[in-house]
């Protein structure tokens, strides 16, 4: 790139990212089409090191290239202090299938009908609920090169649809929603179609049935979707910001057993069919497959160059960035290893228990401590062994590294969430439930 | 080429009601971590979109970085308003057109001050914080300032340009006592007042003071309590527990939403007052004078004397719904269409002296500023900064993890006092709403609360 040679004398090492991105999206509400939307967006990003000191700076304007490097140049006279190495060439790159060329053609006629086929599976809710719907196509383009030798771009493309059902009923709201994202433009509409109308069926059928619930240490199921609970404060606790700042509270229990040994987790950025998969995070180094827990045990955290160098370790490839942010470490794809039994024994047994498949507050509070306390916005009774209705006034609290640290159950079937947590449920015996 | 008239060109081609917006930002943010140099960044997103709405169809939307893209952006934004037909046509609430050249009175341009004078600021507070405790861990200190100028066209013949500029301090401090790790953060928005952001020492002490005396807070038990509200924490409850509900767009099409928020239904006591204001001067951080629809902003009363008296309105919620529009249609930026959205928000100064608010609390919880609030609509959860308990009418000892729960509507009911000590509150905060940020502020009195819900362990 040429911008890369018009800073490469002038400063200790850089580095250059171009982003293109094209993107169409339709809409509903209230069960009818409402909008569409068209973007052609592209930008450059520079990041210098010079006199051991970072200068960032970002454009979308193709003629404040010259500022933009300017700017980057002598803002790093008070930049950090952090003499970078930048990635050169590895010796091989995954090469995740991410890319369909087919959405790079999809026009918004062809996303609407895809919404309004979702709508009508969905319009037995319409008596009684609001709607919202969104169906959008996405391609991007990536390019990076910095002055070790790396020179790389890929192409990636996604397709996303979700539904969003709100049903007010007095004073009482409820909502139930999902969604749908894959690198690929469905073969078949049923396919995403199907799993969204699935899951709200799943989630309304109780939607009258509102039952009461004991306070106490009473048996709780995280769902797939209610794991997050769970994910969020370790997500925090694994960054590597909050590793060399020292501000987690596993950052010096490396290798440390801390969990339950039947939590596994991993991070894999590359599978194929996956959006969250790339050959390279956004620093260029390739991307892999990382344990972050393995039976309990702590095996990784999450780096990208800078937080790795001052916590005294090596970037494992979870850069991630966008044209006006500095690279932060991020999860890719993130798997919870599925346990060994079935969902239906883990409830046999509980004669009252709660299934938390969503929260209102989720990541508020002191979840870097790993404390969550939040009102169960979505949740069902466990009464003998089976579902038998919502909760409402439910509240959960407690702390991850202690929780966690006795797991009683993980079930065999796992759920993709977000197109990028696969995730089973999970049975904790030991999380406080206050009811009013 | 000259932006206004490559615009008002391309705007003949639309055979309808159209916008084109267009933005240059210039934007510089520096950060400090524990005293050394964090960041520092300059960014500059630049660009336009379009809107259009044919007669009979539904809305297009087109977005470009590249000013030669506009023509193409606006025939993609007509080729999509053409694919949609609705079942009932979108009527857009008349306005008159206006024809406007502002200019944000800038009292003191961040931009005449040196990158060095900024950073030296930044090193000055971090010093002051680092002076207040040893189990302060980490620092962060962080300045930011925008330059926005923006031009909105529309084929009905409003033409706005203008500048906006934001200047913001932040602090976040986090303490650490074994494995307790406790944190307080707070900041300060200005809107083209640099110097208001060097007179910030108190805030910035008080901040760092706060997080390391939290590790020696207990949590608090959970429990129903009376609750005092701070203005900056009552300002956030009322801006997320009720006044997304009176955004026009969350209940438009929902008739039993619509009902639970019809006008005249008694919201909470006479002497409650709700407003939210786009006009507020000398300008702050939700002062926006015009919407990104061209309407004039204003002060709209949702609540009056505890009933609930109006909403907030786009051109076409209140085409939709029969009412006028409220100067309430924002978009994070260029990239984004404009929705209804909040700007300043505030519950009004009520008749208690606020220095007896606290009077007559055997067993209560002074609950201050706010680190988080989400609602699902009548529900509501707010983490408080931190809080202390009030006994026997007395402010007493810190505690911790403070997290209201509960429904709006037995909330407001159960207003027992508002004070008279009205401020707005000057964070340089965001609110989140369909993918988009925008730059609001809240403001309130003291408010007292009874039976009040405080999650605990």
């Amino acid at each position: 790139m040429d911008i890369l040679e018009k800073i490469a004398g002038r400063v200790d090492a850089g580095e250059v990212i171009y982003i293109e991105k094209t993107s169409k999206s339709v809409s509903f509400k209230g069960w009818k089409i409402r909008g569409s939307e068209s973007t052609q967006e592209r930008g450059w990003a520079v990041r210098v090191i010079k006199d051991g000191r970072i200068g960032v700076s970002a454009t979308t304007d193709e003629n404040a290239i010259d500022d933009m490097i300017e700017n980057a140049i002598q803002s790093a006279k008070y930049g950090e202090e952090l003499a970078l190495e930048f990635p050169g060439k590895a010796d091989s790159y995954p090469s995740p299938d991410i890319y369909d060329s087919r959405l790079t053609g999809v026009g918004i006629p062809d996303l609407a009908d895809f919404g309004r086929e979702l709508m009508a599976v969905l319009e037995k809710y319409r008596a009684e609920c609001d709607s919202e719907i969104d169906v959008g196509a996405t391609s991007v383009r990536f390019k990076l090169a910095n002055t070790s030798g790396f020179e790389g771009e890929y192409k990636k493309t996604s397709f996303s649809l979700s539904a969003d059902l709100m049903r007010v009923k007095g004073n009482d709201i409820y909502m139930a929603w999902d969604f749908f994202v894959s690198p690929k433009y469905p073969a078949e509409k049923s396919e995403p179609i199907s799993k969204i109308s699935g899951r709200i069926d799943e989630i309304m059928r109780h939607a009258d049935n509102i039952v009461s619930l004991s306070s106490g240490q009473i048996p709780v199921i995280f769902s797939p979707y209610g794991a997050f609970v769970l994910l969020m404060p370790l997500n925090m606790g694994l960054n590597g910001e909050n590793i060399y700042t020292k501000t987690s509270p596993i950052y010096d229990k490396l290798g440390e057993k801390l969990f339950d040994e039947k939590l596994t987790i991993t991070d894999d950025g590359t599978l194929d069919g996956r959006v969250s998969s790339a050959p390279f995070d956004d620093e260029g180094v390739p991307k892999r497959k990382l344990p972050l827990v393995e039976n309990g045990v702590l095996k990784n955290f999450l780096f990208d160059l800078a937080t790795a160098k001052k916590a005294g370790y090596q970037t494992n490839g979870c850069a991630q960035r966008s044209l006006f942010s500095s690279p932060s470490p991020s999860t890719s794809n993130v798997i919870v290893a599925a346990g060994d039994t079935p969902l239906e024994d883990i409830i046999a047994d509980i004669k009252e228990g709660l299934v938390v498949e969503s929260v209102l507050g989720l990541g508020q509070g002191n979840i870097l401590s790993g404390a969550f306390s939040n009102p169960v916005a979505t949740g069902f009774k466990i009464e003998n062994g089976k579902i038998v209705g919502r909760v409402k006034n439910v509240a959960i609290a407690g702390n991850i590294y202690e929780n966690l640290k006795q797991i009683t159950a993980i079930s065999k079937e796992q759920k993709w969430i977000y197109g990028s947590y696969l995730v089973p449920y999970i049975r904790l015996d030991n999380v406080s439930v206050v009811s009013k | 080429m000259d932006i206004v008239d490559f615009a008002q060109e391309n705007l003949k081609k639309i055979d309808g009601y159209g916008e084109i917006r267009i933005e240059n930002s210039r934007n510089l943010g520096i950060a400090l971590l524990n005293g050394k140099p964090r960041e520092v960044r300059w960014t500059n997103p630049a660009g336009g979109s379009v809107r259009v709405l044919l007669p009979g169809h539904g809305w297009g939307f087109a977005v470009f970085n590249k000013i030669e893209d506009l023509p193409q952006a606006v025939e993609d934004a007509v080729a999509s308003s053409k694919l949609i037909i609705p079942d009932e046509p979108i009527k857009l609430a008349e306005i008159e057109p206006v024809q406007v050249k502002l200019e944000q009175e800038i009292a003191d341009d961040a931009r005449s001050h040196s990158l060095e004078e900024k950073y030296e600021l930044l090193r000055r507070y971090d010093e002051l914080a680092a002076a207040v405790d040893d189990r302060i861990i980490q620092r962060i200190l962080g300045y930011s300032e925008e330059f926005i100028e923006q031009y909105l066209f529309t084929t009905e013949g409003t033409q706005i340009i203008r500048v906006r500029t934001d200047e913001v301090l932040r602090a976040v401090f986090r303490a650490r006592s074994g494995d307790l790790v406790q944190s307080a953060h707070k900041s300060y928005a200005a809107r083209g007042n640099f110097a208001e952001l060097t007179k910030l020492d108190d805030m910035v002490t008080h901040t760092a003071k706060i997080a390391a005396q939290l590790l020696d807070a207990k949590p608090v038990k959970g429990g129903k309590y009376t609750v005092v509200l701070n203005p900056g924490l009552a300002g956030v409850f009322i801006h997320e527990a009720f006044g997304h509900l009176s955004e026009a767009d969350h209940i438009e099409d929902n008739p039993q939403a619509r009902e639970m928020m019809t006008l005249g239904r008694r919201f909470g006591p006479e002497f409650l007052n709700v407003i939210d204001d786009g006009s507020v001067k000398p300008d702050i951080r939700g002062t926006i004078d015009y919407d990104d629809e061209g309407v004039p902003a204003q002060k709209t009363y949702l609540i009056k004397e505890g009933v609930l008296v109006g909403r907030l309105h786009s051109r076409e919620t209140a085409g939709k719904m029969g009412e006028k529009p409220t100067g309430n249609a924002r978009a994070q930026d260029f990239s984004f269409p404009p929705i209804v959205r909040m700007t300043n928000t505030a519950i009004e100064a009520g008749p208690h002296p606020a220095d007896q608010i606290f009077d007559g609390i055997k067993e209560g919880v002074y609950a201050i500023d706010a680190y988080g609030g989400q609602t699902e609509l009548e529900n509501f959860s707010f983490s408080a900064g931190y809080g202390y308990m009030i006994r026997d009418g007395k402010i007493a000892e810190l505690v911790r993890d403070v997290v209201l729960q509960g429904n709006l509507f037995q909330t407001l009911a159960n207003i027992e006092q508002i004070g008279d000590d009205f401020v707005w509150d000057r964070a340089g905060g965001y609110c989140g709403k369909g993918g988009q940020r925008a730059k609001t502020s809240e403001g309130s009195p003291h408010i007292r609360i009874r039976d009040v819900i405080i999650a605990g362990v």
